[in-house]
């Protein structure tokens, strides 16, 4: 009985530590909401600069 | 002796139960955490993708298939005939290499054009084969004639379906040395500089776009000013100044749009 115990034991171990090498989950989510945060910033950029140079062409037509 | 090899087992038996419960039950720690909606979505993804990949083996087989049979049938009509040999085999040479080369979009593309003319069954299908891509229909008029483009031209198809599976969204494939918690770690600490980096940009963006309105409003102002000083003083005539008219409020319309996406802009950084 003790000795079933005993493995019982090593077993639970066993399983914990081939557990801890699992990437953690809660690092996956900030992992993916900042890869989502970084392709608004993204397209706010890209935007941004889009509109300024139509204005700045727009700037150049009026001094034509 | 037997009471000893009993214990053994049963104790072999439960090391390894316990083991394996053990690994699948704190595996899932975002499980009763209200992480529930993220599990159905990567299962659901985790589906899409199994589908998608039956989907890519089956066709991958069906052309397989079809290559096969093309093969059998040219060696049996070549025998028949038993003229043109040497090019025949030299052409489905090369539609195999080019479909070894295309991976799983393989097309055997020549298979159908250098096919077609050695008798009805073999164009058919050959055909077969070639219609799993529509590129095949821009190839197949060139086979005869300039074989070498095709050639470089299915290099740098395979070239390019290459890079494009090695862009894909792969976390976690190429770990290296690394193992899957640290693998985890340096990516996140290269998502969270990377987001930094980011940010930053955008930041400088802003604030050169600032100045751009600035000046922007400045130029505007004096073009309206000095429009109207033409218009009393009877410079212009009436179609010069609708004309310049218009070209100010379009400058004006595309200043009030950057204007608008600067705000945002600042909102979105000023949030996160």
């Amino acid at each position: 009985m003790r000795d079933l115990l005993l493995l019982i034991f090593i077993g639970l171990l066993f399983g914990c530590s081939s557990n801890e090498n699992k990437p953690d989950q809660t690092e996956k989510i900030e992992v993916e909401q900042l890869d989502s945060l970084i392709n608004v910033l993204d397209n706010t950029q890209k935007s941004i600069e889009i509109s300024k140079q139509e204005l700045e062409s727009a700037l150049l037509d009026l001094e034509l | 002796m037997k009471y000893l090899n009993k214990t053994c087992l049963k104790g072999l038996f439960l090391f390894l139960l316990m083991g394996l419960l053990s690994t699948t039950t704190f595996a899932q720690p975002g499980k009763g955490k209200g992480k529930g909606q993220l599990k159905k979505a990567e299962k659901i993804e985790q589906k899409g993708m199994q589908a998608k990949k039956e989907a890519k083996g089956k066709i991958k087989e069906s052309l397989d298939d079809s290559v096969n049979d093309a093969e059998v049938e040219v060696e049996n009509s070549l025998e028949h005939t038993g003229k043109g040999n040497g090019k025949n085999k030299k052409k489905f040479g090369n539609g195999k290499k080019e479909k070894s080369q295309d991976g799983l979009d393989g097309k055997g593309d020549d298979n159908g054009s250098d096919l077609k003319g050695k008798g009805k069954e073999n164009s058919g299908k050959g055909k077969k084969v070639g219609d799993a891509n529509s590129d095949d229909e821009e190839l197949r008029p060139d086979v005869g004639k300039d074989k070498g483009k095709n050639k470089e031209k299915d290099k740098d198809k395979g070239t390019k379906v290459t890079a494009a599976k090695s862009k894909g969204n792969a976390y976690g494939k190429n770990k290296g040395e690394l193992s899957g918690k640290e693998f985890g770690q340096a990516r996140a600490a290269e998502v969270r500089q990377n987001y930094e980096v980011k940010q930053k940009e955008v930041k400088k963006v802003i604030v050169d776009s600032d100045s751009t309105v600035k000046s922007a409003k400045g130029k505007i102002k004096v073009a309206k000013e000095k429009l109207e000083k033409d218009k009393k003083e009877k410079k212009i005539d009436e179609k010069e100044y609708a004309d310049r008219k218009r070209k100010i409020e379009v400058a004006e319309g595309k200043l009030k749009e950057l204007q608008g996406k600067l705000e945002s802009g600042k909102t979105k950084i000023n949030k996160q």
